[in-house]
C-alpha cells in the first residue's frame, strides 16, 4: 500500500473512531438527571416548568413590567404581577379609554407604600412618549418604582377603572401587585 | 512504509482527531439552562393530581408556597415533618373555596406515615370564585395564637 490510498485508509479509520467517540462522550456529558427524591414533584405540573406555586415566577429587574389594559381589564395572566425592590411597573392601553389604577388604601395610611412616588392613585395619560417600532400607546401611567418599603409577599390589590371621553365609568377589573424582594424565591 | 507502520500511523491519527471531535462536539451539548420565569401568571398552573403544601415551624410556609393556585376538583394538602400539630385558619367567609365549606382545619397524625401531621382530604369547590386571594394563617398548637391578617399570611388564589 502507498501513497493515496495509505491516507484514504486514516481517514476512514480516523472518522469511525471520532463518530464513535463521539456518540459516547457526549452521552457522558449529559446534564446529570436530578434524583427522583430532589425533584419537586408536589409541585411540578403536568406541562414542563409549570408549576402551581412561585417556583416558575421571578421579577425581571431590567425590564418594565408593561401591564397593558384592554377593554378596561387587564388580561388574566396579568391579574397578579410579581415585582421586586426597584422594578419599574407601569400601565398601559391601545383603546381610547382613559383609565386610573387605584390602589386599596387600608384605614391608617393614607398614601401607598408599594411605589415610592407615594401614590395609592395613578391616572393614565396620553403617552407622549417617541412612537419607536411602534412602542408607542394610547393612555400611558408614569412609571412607578417598587420601594424598599413595600411589604414583600403582601397582597396589594387595585382596580383598574376605565373612563370614556364623558368619564363616564365603563368597565374595573381588579388585579394584584406582589412584591417578593429581589429576585423571587 | 510497511503495513506496521501505515496501522501505526492510523491508530495514532484516529486517536487524536477522535479526541479533538468529542471534545468540539460535546461543547455543543451545555447543560440546559436556567427554566423560563415569568413576572406573571405565565409560567403558573394549578395541578390536577393535588397540592401538597409543606409547613414548616413555627408554623409557616417556603417563599415557593407563599402564593399557591388551584382550581376546581385539586386536592389540597397541608403537611408538616417536624412533630407539631397546627391549624389553618381562612377568614370564615370564604366557605365557596372547599368542597366541605370549611374555613377551620386541623391537622391530625398523617394515616400514611409519610409526614407526621397533615390536613387532609381538602378539595377545592367548583364555586370558587377564579382570581380571588384567599390569604389565611397556620397556628402551630402550643403556640400563642396571634390574629390572622398579617402581612407575612400565605395565600391560595383559585384559577
Amino acid at each position: 500500500m502507498t501513497g493515496k490510498p495509505v491516507q484514504r485508509l486514516i481517514a476512514r479509520f480516523a472518522l469511525i473512531v471520532g463518530g464513535l467517540m463521539m456518540s459516547y462522550g457526549c452521552e457522558v456529558n449529559k446534564p446529570e438527571a436530578q434524583p427522583e427524591a430532589q425533584k419537586d414533584t408536589q409541585a411540578e405540573s403536568g406541562r414542563k416548568n409549570t408549576s402551581y406555586n412561585l417556583k416558575y415566577v421571578a421579577c425581571s429587574p431590567d425590564k418594565m413590567v408593561d401591564v397593558e389594559i384592554k377593554s378596561g381589564a387587564i388580561a388574566p395572566v396579568d391579574q397578579y404581577v410579581f415585582v421586586c425592590v426597584g422594578d419599574k411597573i407601569r400601565w398601559f392601553t391601545d383603546d381610547d379609554n382613559s383609565f386610573t389604577a387605584k390602589f386599596n388604601e387600608t384605614a391608617g395610611a393614607k398614601t401607598n407604600n408599594l411605589f415610592e412616588s407615594g401614590l395609592a392613585v395613578i391616572p393614565s395619560k396620553p403617552d407622549a412618549s417617541p412612537n419607536v417600532g411602534g412602542k408607542s400607546h394610547k393612555q400611558v401611567t408614569d412609571t412607578q418604582i417598587v420601594s424598599k418599603n413595600a411589604i414583600l409577599y403582601n397582597d396589594y390589590s387595585y382596580q383598574v377603572v376605565a373612563r370614556d371621553k364623558n368619564g363616564k365609568t365603563v368597565v374595573a377589573s381588579d388585579p394584584h401587585v406582589i412584591p417578593m424582594g429581589n429576585g423571587g424565591p | 512504509m510497511t503495513s506496521n507502520a501505515i496501522w501505526r500511523t492510523a491508530i495514532r491519527s484516529g486517536f487524536i482527531l477522535s479526541v479533538l471531535t468529542t471534545t468540539y462536539s460535546c461543547n455543543f451539548k451545555t447543560p440546559e439552562t436556567a427554566p423560563k420565569t415569568a413576572n406573571n401568571l405565565t409560567y403558573v398552573q394549578c395541578n390536577p393530581n393535588g397540592i401538597n403544601v409543606p409547613v414548616t415551624a413555627p408554623g409557616s410556609v417556603p417563599l415557593a408556597y407563599e402564593y399557591i393556585f388551584v382550581c376546581a376538583g385539586n386536592p389540597v394538602e397541608w403537611f408538616t415533618d417536624d412533630d407539631f400539630k397546627f391549624t389553618v385558619d381562612f377568614d370564615p367567609s370564604a366557605t365557596d373555596l372547599f368542597e366541605s365549606k370549611k374555613t377551620h382545619l386541623d391537622s391530625a397524625p398523617d394515616p400514611t406515615g409519610k409526614h407526621k401531621h397533615a390536613i387532609k382530604g381538602q378539595k377545592v369547590s367548583d364555586h370558587a370564585k377564579k382570581l380571588l386571594d384567599h390569604s389565611y394563617c397556620i397556628h402551630p398548637q402550643g403556640t400563642p395564637v396571634s390574629a390572622c391578617g398579617a402581612p407575612s399570611d400565605p395565600h391560595v388564589i383559585p384559577m
